[in-house]
């Protein structure tokens, strides 16, 4: 009892220095590209946080989509101007629009992330769009996606792969 | 107290009788569905498409492109639910998914496309002159967008999953968001 007390201190302890040193980086690290932790549910970096993100399975060379949501927790509005992945050999963000009885894409430039505001990229709607994959995406599989701001801040956030 | 119950009663009856509604757009009248005649691949049989040929089973139609990252996969992944949901029994019902991108897509590659989403699923694409026809008996639309010499293109295409009944009649259009049990609770009343 005594053991398992002493250990669930150091834990809590370890898990308050490794967010201390997390707020630390973020505070430090603003603009830096690439530098941000990176989990599978959430993913924070100055105020900018990913929630969520998943990715759908393909073949190596088809085009595949990422959805998450993105959102500002700053005070100060930001702008979405792109997003890259090592995944592809091309990375885009695109929004799936009916129109009539046709679907269409369209490529989205320049999206506003208020404070306070979020953009959720979800099926048949907006999303990241994976063109040709460098290999193939199958369930269980991550992938790394960076998003882009008009601020200078960069998010990566990696995706689990899996079936809807 | 005895009015009431009469009324209650009378009530209940109507919307007793009132049909249960469908998830997916009515075609009214129901006429015969156009013709589809896809020649597939030589070595593939199943790529092969006489939709005629299916009379007596209930066909679903996906007009898309094996590039579509959205909303072609959401589509036959809500299938793929849709069948499930339709219990171990899913004899009656063929679901096939048509590319409407001969440029990058042969009909082996839209068969296996399909058969990643249920190994039930058949897949094929047409050539660019059964495409036109397609097109054109469907009146639907198809057309790539950006430089289709480029291999970036993306394709406009019908959103809907198209439905042909047992008598082959073009009965039933499911927009995209249906749910899953949705889609298997009209495929249950047309079987």
């Amino acid at each position: 009892m005594t053991s398992r007390t002493i250990f669930a201190a150091c834990a809590s302890g370890l898990l308050l220095l490794t967010g201390a040193c997390g707020g630390s980086e973020q505070g430090t690290s603003e603009g830096d590209v690439g530098d941000a932790t990176t989990t599978s549910d959430v993913t924070t970096m100055t105020g900018l946080s990913a929630v969520a993100p998943w990715a759908r399975p393909a073949d190596a060379g088809k085009n595949t989509a990422v959805y998450l949501e993105l959102a500002n927790t700053r005070p100060e509005g930001d702008s979405l101007t792109g997003v890259r992945s090592a995944a592809a050999e091309r990375t885009e963000l695109h929004e799936s629009v009916m129109e009539g009885e046709t679907m269409r894409m369209r490529p989205m430039i320049g999206v506003a992330l208020p404070s306070g505001g979020r953009i959720v990229f979800r099926p048949m709607g907006p999303h990241v769009m994976l063109l040709r994959l460098r290999d193939p995406l199958v369930p269980g599989d991550t992938v790394e996606v960076t998003f882009d701001f008009a601020s200078g801040r960069s998010l990566a956030v990696r995706a689990g792969v899996r079936a809807p | 107290m005895r009015p009431l119950v009469v009324i209650t009663l009378l009530v209940l009856s109507i919307v007793g009788c009132a049909e249960r509604p469908w998830h997916g757009i009515v075609r009214s009248p129901a006429d015969p569905a156009p013709a589809l005649v896809l020649a597939g691949a030589a070595d593939l049989p199943v790529t092969r498409i006489r939709l005629d040929s299916f009379r007596g089973e209930v066909v679903v139609l996906y007009f898309g492109y094996t590039h579509c990252p959205d909303v072609c996969p959401t589509t036959l992944a809500d299938w793929a639910r849709a069948k499930r949901a339709l219990g171990a029994d899913t004899t009656g019902i063929r679901w096939i998914f048509v590319s409407v991108d001969p440029t990058r897509d042969s009909p082996a590659e839209a068969h296996g496309y399909a058969r990643q989403f249920d190994p039930a699923f058949s897949g094929t694409a047409p050539t660019d002159a059964e495409l036109a026809l397609l097109l054109k008996d469907w009146a639907i639309a198809a057309y790539p967008e950006g430089d289709p010499r480029t291999p970036d293109y993306t394709v406009a295409h019908p959103a809907y999953t198209f439905v042909v009944d047992a008598d082959g009649r073009f009965r039933l259009m499911i927009p995209p968001g249906v749910r899953a049990d949705d889609i298997a609770d009209d495929l249950r009343r047309l079987r």
